[in-house]
């Protein structure tokens, strides 16, 4: 069924050479004036715009896309190379931040380690050789193998052996 | 340079010419430029590109889509997707105002073809009708010319401008019957 409707869908088509009218449209198209007007509008359509593109020289505009294509490549390398530096900028920063504290923190453990290993010379002045020996064994003897000593029973130790016992705890 | 694409026919495919550039043949795109140029300039120039701005804006159309060419599928034509960065070039100039910076020709050391034949082709008819589209709202000026101007069809042009098929024929009929009363 051939109506007014129909012609409009398919003039396009028509006009761009994509498909012929058929029969029955063609006598539609001759006999109807408003489809008449219509395809009117399309040819003028078709050509809307024609003397403005004609001005266009395609070696122009194609070398004038390779050149911005280009200077884009180029601003984007830049932008990279930009946001690798800034990185490699906060790499640096953060590396320096780290090795600073962990400088700071063994310094603390060094101090620590030797306040840890002083030895209290005070309480051993009041050995007598035989116990200095003793203590110089038990600390040269490998470790698992030494013999855990029997701390001294205060009712063992002489009188001036006490009073120093007791000066070392007062300090 | 090797010749853009191997191909059995004489004349390589958009597709094929894309993949050529893809692979590093700059003769491909000017190819792609070459065949397309004057449809996206008739288009541009009959959806409102100013006149001055024409050389500016198929420029960026297509720079543009050599940009995002991992963005074209292959599914839709070459042109079709063209026609969709225009059409998006086009909201965008209008609704910022102003641009990026583009490229200028003159950059080139190209004198501009001047073609005043051609210039003075227009017929009333056709001033007419720039004019009734004007007056049109976007979508339907674009699905116009899309259709007339382009002879694409409905499933193209929604997927050129992000709308159905159904709605594209509507646009058209509508776009149709309010030009036949301004301009005929």
């Amino acid at each position: 069924m051939i109506n007014c409707e129909s012609m409009t869908d398919r003039m396009p088509a028509v006009l761009h050479g994509q498909s012929d009218w058929s029969r029955e449209e063609a006598a539609h198209l001759a006999a109807c004036a408003d489809c008449q007007r219509e395809w009117r509008l399309l040819e003028a359509a078709r050509r809307l715009g024609e003397s403005s593109a004609a001005r266009l020289d395609p070696a122009q505009l194609g070398a004038a896309v390779l050149v911005g294509l280009d200077r884009e490549r180029r601003r984007h390398r830049w932008r990279n190379a930009g946001w690798v530096g800034l990185l490699a900028a906060a790499a640096v920063l953060v590396v320096l931040v780290w090795t600073g504290r962990s400088g700071r923190e063994g310094t603390e453990v060094v101090a620590s380690t030797a306040h840890g290993f002083h030895l209290p010379l005070a309480e051993l002045e009041g050995l007598d050789a035989a116990q200095l020996e003793s203590v110089l064994d038990a600390l040269d003897a490998p470790i698992g193998t030494r013999a855990t000593p029997e701390p001294p029973a205060l009712g063992d130790l002489e009188e001036s052996q006490l009073e120093q016992v007791l000066r070392s705890l007062e300090g | 340079m090797t010749p853009p694409a191997a191909s059995s026919s004489a004349s390589p495919t958009d597709a094929e010419l894309v993949r050529a550039y893809r692979g590093g043949d700059e003769r491909a795109a000017t190819e792609l430029v070459r065949r397309h140029l004057q449809a996206v300039g008739r288009f541009l120039s009959a959806a409102g590109a100013p006149p001055g701005d024409l050389d500016d804006l198929v420029q960026e159309t297509f720079i543009r889509a050599f940009r995002a060419l991992e963005g074209w599928r292959g599914d839709a034509a070459f042109r079709s997707w063209l026609m969709t960065i225009a059409s998006n070039l086009l909201k965008d100039q209008y609704r910022k105002g102003k641009g990026r910076t583009i490229v200028s020709i003159e950059d080139n050391e190209v004198v501009a073809q001047d073609d005043p034949a051609a210039r003075l082709d227009a017929t009333e008819a056709e001033r007419r009708l720039g004019e009734g589209l004007g007056t049109l709202p976007r979508l339907q000026r674009e699905v116009f010319l899309l259709r007339a101007q382009q002879g694409m069809d409905y499933d193209e042009i929604a997927q050129s401008l992000g709308t159905t098929p159904g709605a594209a024929r509507v646009h058209y009929h509508h776009a149709v019957k309010r030009l036949k009363e301004l301009v005929l």
